[in-house]
């Protein structure tokens, strides 16, 4: 049984990892390289991987810039919007940790807003940073187990 | 029995739709179009916009506040974050501020470099700003092209200086290293290729019909109007007033080469985008001036204030404020900085960007102001959009070309 399990885990896991629509939730510098990522030379499309404006049709959130505590209720927001499963990247040394920006206005590091999967540092990192970050997402994707159905995990909540 | 009667006259009864309020929209702050986090409480009847707000401050960092715990030499790399997309620019504006009050200038050489990465930065930011502006308008080709060719010039920016786009290329007292012979003979090279592609974009969107009905006639703002509301840049020069801070106030090697500033004539979308298109051509034309004048020498003053680095140390060094290095520079008790205050503004890609900058000795600002093109033009949204449809708004805020990192600091 268990093995039929894993099987059935790893179709989902493919479908999953084979098309991840990410938000575009650009916030600062980060999130140019983001479109240049998704442009010409870098092209994500071939990873399957298609910008969505809206949360609800995508299912991970690339978190690309400074995030401020002005924004965060947003960010919050945009996040609780998307439907299950749902991956978020940190994009960027502000997301990751608050960066070069250690002021009273800006939140340091997103994890303290929503749970992080994949932290990509730089700043800005390069669009190729970004794929690689992508790509580490998605071999995370492939090893999920039982993350689907009546199984999937519930959210951390804080 | 006569008195009711009139007295029932005196009441008005009229018909108003009980059901009546005003369609308040939200757009923002994050939406695909609004240019990073801007957040627009739109008050709708219909399609028509009849009442807008822009609301600022979703990316506001403190950047102006941490300034004042830095050092000079410090907070040159903030300025990389105002406007990410042409950070030349303000580098170059920053550095200008604090060589003004230092009364150094860069050697020839560094003025002339300069110039020629600004330019490059000029072209790259109103390559994006096609891009987005083509793009919010329904052109997904011109996104595509103008990638194209901005990867190429920030392949010249990695090769100049190591990063594509936060540079701190340009330092206080000149240019950080100097360029490599091969990589400028690659942007000489490049000038001529990029003529071509303007012609590209050009014959994609200038002609065309779509494009035509939704720039021409919207956004519309006369002369005197853009002046009152402090628009500078493209914005402005759409409407007809030939201000640049290049031709004007000239700094660098402006001066030295020859350019012209190309000026709309009906202050709407189309002027803007024609305005900005043509200056990408008089960029070209700095940059190609400016690699074959380029002269020999440094590219940094001796005396210019530098980060300590590695394998180009170069210690703060003045005779004429007595003993000074970078560790007088931590020191706030001595005074190695010439006390006042001081504005000077660059033409940045967006519009006029400004220092305000305030010296109190110590090696640290007591103040930094930045005047940022954006923020002031967004206050100029309103004026713009009112009657316009709410597609339309969409092109409104593209061709203010409005960065938010710059706005709100």
């Amino acid at each position: 049984m268990e093995l039929f399990w894993g099987k059935v885990d790893e179709l989902i896991n493919w479908a999953r990892a084979g098309s991840l629509w990410p938000v575009t939730f650009g916030l600062a510098c980060c999130a140019i390289e983001m479109m240049a990522a998704g442009a010409a030379r870098n092209d994500l499309d071939r990873f399957g991987i298609i910008f969505r404006a809206s949360p609800r049709q995508a299912d991970c959130l690339i978190v690309a810039g400074t995030l401020t505590y002005k924004m965060a209720p947003v960010l919050r927001r945009v996040y609780d919007q998307m439907s299950h499963p749902r991956w978020v990247i940190a994009m960027g040394s502000c997301a990751c940790s608050g960066g070069v920006f250690r002021t009273y206005a800006t939140v340091q590091g997103v994890d303290q807003i929503v749970p992080v999967d994949i932290y990509v540092p730089g700043c800005p990192p390069r669009p190729e940073a970004l794929i690689e970050g992508l790509l580490e997402l998605k071999k995370k994707i492939r090893e999920e187990r039982k993350n689907w159905g009546p199984y999937a995990r519930k959210e951390l909540s804080f | 029995m006569p008195e009711k009667s009139l007295a029932s006259k005196e009441y008005v009864y009229t018909i108003e739709d009980p059901f009546f309020s005003p369609f308040e929209l939200q757009m923002g702050p994050q939406h695909p179009s609004t240019h990073g986090v801007l957040k627009l409480n739109l008050v709708l009847e219909g399609e028509r916009i009849v009442d807008l707000e822009p609301t600022v401050g979703f990316l506001h960092r403190g950047l102006e506040k941490l300034a004042e715990n830095l050092n000079y030499a410090q907070v040159l790399p903030l300025t990389d974050r105002l406007d990410y997309i042409s950070a030349m620019n303000n580098n170059t504006g920053y550095a200008l501020v604090v060589e003004r009050l230092l009364g150094i200038e860069p050697p020839p050489r560094g003025k002339y470099l300069r110039t020629m990465v600004c330019e490059l930065a000029r072209i790259a930011s109103h390559l994006l700003w096609l891009a987005t502006h083509a793009l919010d308008i329904g052109a997904m080709t011109v996104f595509l092209y103008c990638f194209r060719e901005r990867e190429r010039i920030l392949d010249f920016f990695e090769k100049i200086c190591g990063a594509r786009l936060t540079v701190s290329y340009p330092r206080i007292g000149g240019v950080r290293l100097d360029v490599e012979e091969k990589v400028l003979e690659e942007i000489y090279n490049f000038v001529p290729q990029m003529y071509e592609r303007i012609e590209e974009y050009e014959g994609l969107l200038s002609q065309n019909r779509i494009w035509l009905d939704r720039t021409v006639g919207v956004g519309v703002i006369t002369a005197e109007e853009a002046i009152a509301y402090g628009l500078t840049g493209p914005s402005l020069r759409g409407s007809g007033v030939p201000y640049d801070i290049r031709k004007y106030f000239p700094y660098d090697a402006y001066p030295e080469v020859d350019f012209e500033v190309p000026v709309g004539k009906n202050g709407d979308t189309y002027d803007r985008y024609w305005c900005r298109l043509q200056e990408m051509r008089q960029s070209l034309r700095i940059i190609k001036q400016c690699i074959e004048k380029l002269p020999e020498g440094p590219v940094c003053t001796e005396l210019s204030p530098d980060l300590d680095m590695p394998f180009y140390k170069r210690a703060f060094r003045a005779e004429a404020w007595g003993e000074s290095t970078l560790i007088a520079f931590l020191n706030e008790s001595i005074e190695i900085m010439p006390k006042g205050e001081l504005y000077s503004a660059v033409e940045g890609a967006k519009g006029e960007l400004g220092f305000y900058l305030v010296s109190d000795g110590t090696g640290r600002p007591y103040r930094l102001h930045i005047r940022a093109p954006s923020f002031i033009h967004i206050s100029a949204l309103p004026k713009l959009a009112k009657g316009a449809f709410v597609a339309d708004l969409v092109a409104i805020i593209g061709t203010l070309d409005i960065v938010m990192g710059e706005c709100d600091r």
